[in-house]
């Protein structure tokens, strides 16, 4: 069964050209364009990996992780946080808040293989 | 003169009593029948002899007469009448004989003391004569009285009895000076005793008039100090007054000083409430300009990525050559807009910087770690020189985004030898070090070499990845954690970029200012 990855980005191209890579690598891709559509999607799907933009309108990616973290049934699921600003305090408080790693945009796609592979325990 | 005047009337007195006495006691005799009236009549006329004395001595007092001599008068006559009488009245055998000492008595009292053995003298003188010329019948012997024993022809008796007479005198004589030794001392006494008392009512007199004087005195001078106590309660009250008014001055003057505070303050609040509202749409243009602009990108850089690598259907070489390209000036293109995010964060103040302890010697040997692969195939050496194992004070992310650069430039710019990055203390700061063998910079562009979008000729921008901002941005994060970069090269042999950290203390904190002390250099 292929691994399942969630994709929660307001951006309908970054979606559609993430998923062309995720797919590529052989995961299943499933997206959500914002926040309140991801919690949505989580409740009858559980993926294995969830990528999720900082930057969004109304639920920010921050919001939405606080929301996952608080819930017993989501709070396992590793997230990789995506943004354009590399500022240092925002990366502080993605790791704090709970995610597994933290990318800016544009990201280079090996080193999101990589991590990807990492994260759900997989060989290189 | 008064003690005169006392003694001639005490001498008065005492001849009344005895002629009182006297008078009494020859009547008595009468009476009884021891004498006759011959007898009587005789002594009679004696005593009548003696008050007339007494009374012509007073007559004459009261006419101004010194009672001293008056006194001195009638004890002469009264001691003749009595001599008188006791020759009369039997001579030896008269029983007058023994009189003369009261008037030596009082010889002694009134006079002296020689006055009395005087009279004494005197008396037994007279009286030894008398007896004398009656023994030699000289003078005819009297008998008017009583008794007629015949003692006035015995010698031995007349002796005998003249002995006695004088040692009676004489004791008289002594007794009288002994009473008036008495009188007179008691006299000099009461006289010291009264000029003692008049000398002490004198003092008395002076103290009483030193007291008041002093008491005058106390008085002025309580005056003088009640009139000084009102000045000065006057001068309080004045400066009170005075001091009161300058209060309410002052108070007032605080009281438009805070006010002014106030409105100060109110002016201040209103600028800093606008400061925060510029600051705040500062960072927000800066992160809506990072996303707006790194959106596209990724799309477009994933997108040619995907047909590159064939993932989404096969390329010929050809395509994949033009793909090629395509994708190396998106990553320039991300990297120049990396550039001007950043220098528009700095620009704002919103570089955030964390400063910590850094292992130099271990970033710059991951450094070198990572840019290895890359100089190995361009067949250069990459070597990491560090002495002392230094620690610096300063943000380690940003210390490889200036190195990153550093070396990035060194690579493209050298063909032959290698790159050194090395490290060392001096004083109290970390001077890093990248070295290359390079062709060098001439010495004119040097000045420019951290300014905005500097060229060096052709060859800075034209080599690949060169956006011309790289070492603007590591100027300012380099003086933005407090140290200095600085340029040497010389044409043809190389180029050295050198930059200093503040180095860590004990204290936890940064020892001190890299700049100040190259300052002093």
């Amino acid at each position: 069964m292929a691994k399942k990855i969630l994709i929660v980005d307001d951006e309908v191209e970054i979606v559609g050209i993430m998923k062309f890579r995720l797919n590529s690598w052989g995961y299943e891709a499933i997206s959500a364009q914002s926040g309140a559509e991801a919690l949505e999607v989580l409740k009858t799907v559980k993926p294995d990996l969830m990528i999720l933009d900082v930057m969004m309108p109304g639920m920010s990616g921050f919001d939405v992780l606080k929301n996952i973290k608080a819930k017993d049934d989501l709070k396992n699921i590793p997230v990789i946080m995506v943004t354009v600003a590399s500022s240092r305090t925002e990366i502080e408080r993605g790791l704090k808040t709970g995610a597994a790693y933290y990318f800016t945009k544009p990201y280079d796609a090996t080193e999101l293989l990589a991590k990807i592979k990492s994260i759900l325990g997989e060989s290189k | 003169m008064s003690a005169d005047r006392d003694k001639l009337n005490q001498y008065i007195y005492f001849k009344w009593f005895v002629i009182g006495v006297t008078a009494a006691a020859v009547l008595i005799e009468l009476a009884v029948g021891i004498t006759d009236p011959l007898n009587v009549l005789a002594l009679f006329s004696m005593l009548a002899a003696f008050s007339l004395t007494s009374l012509t001595a007073l007559f004459l007092a009261k006419r101004n007469i010194s009672p001293r001599y008056l006194s001195g008068i009638m004890l002469s006559v009264d001691l003749s009448l009595t001599i008188i009488a006791m020759y009369l009245s039997g001579g030896p055998e008269s029983t007058w004989n023994n009189y003369p000492v009261f008037f030596i008595f009082m010889a002694g009292y009134i006079f002296s003391l020689s006055a009395a053995m005087l009279t004494s003298a005197f008396s037994v003188g007279a009286m030894a004569l008398m007896f004398m010329l009656e023994y030699l019948s000289v003078l005819p012997h009297f008998w008017v009285f009583a008794s007629r024993n015949d003692y006035w022809k015995a010698p031995q008796y007349m002796i005998d009895y003249l002995i006695g007479l004088a040692i009676l005198f004489f004791s008289g004589a002594v007794m009288s000076g002994v009473l008036n030794r008495i009188v007179q001392t008691n006299q000099v006494r009461t006289e010291n005793s009264l000029r003692e008392s008049e000398s002490a009512r004198l003092d008395l007199e002076k103290s009483r008039q030193a007291l008041l004087s002093i008491m005058e005195d106390l008085d002025r001078g309580r005056e003088d100090l009640e009139k000084k106590v009102k000045e000065r309660t006057l001068e309080l009250f004045e400066a009170k007054s005075g001091l009161e008014k300058k209060v309410m001055e002052r108070t007032d003057d605080l009281e438009s000083s805070r006010k002014a505070v106030l409105h100060m303050m109110k002016d201040l609040k209103e600028d800093m409430l606008r400061l925060q509202e510029v600051d705040t749409l500062k960072s927000d243009f800066v992160s809506t300009v990072s996303h707006e602009l790194r959106t596209p990108l990724t799309v477009i850089k994933e997108g040619v990525n995907l047909v590159l690598e064939q993932v989404v259907g096969p390329t010929n070489a050809q395509q994949q050559e033009c793909l090629t390209m395509v994708i190396r000036n998106i990553e320039r293109l991300t990297k120049l807009i990396s550039n001007v995010l950043d220098i528009s964060k700095i620009e704002a103040g919103k570089m955030d910087l964390q400063k910590q302890k850094v292992d130099v010697k271990a970033l710059l040997e991951n450094l070198a770690a990572s840019f290895g692969p890359v100089y190995v195939k361009k067949s250069l050496k990459l070597e990491v020189q560090v002495e002392d194992s230094p620690l610096a004070y300063a943000d380690s992310d940003k210390i490889v985004e200036v190195l990153v650069n550093l070396v990035n430039n060194a690579y493209k710019f050298t063909e032959k030898g290698g790159v050194v990055i090395s490290a060392r203390k001096i004083k109290n700061f970390v001077e890093i070090g990248v070295r290359d063998t390079g062709a060098g910079i001439p010495p004119e562009e040097l000045p420019r070499m951290f300014q905005k979008f500097a060229q060096v000729g052709d060859l800075y921008v034209r080599h690949s990845g060169g956006t011309g901002l790289g070492l603007y941005i590591s100027r300012n994060l380099v003086e933005a954690m407090g140290g200095i970069i600085k340029v040497e090269s010389k044409l043809g042999q190389g180029t050295k970029f050198t930059f200093t950290l503040p180095m860590f203390g004990e204290d936890g904190k940064e020892g001190m200012n890299g700049k100040e002390d190259t300052d002093s250099r």
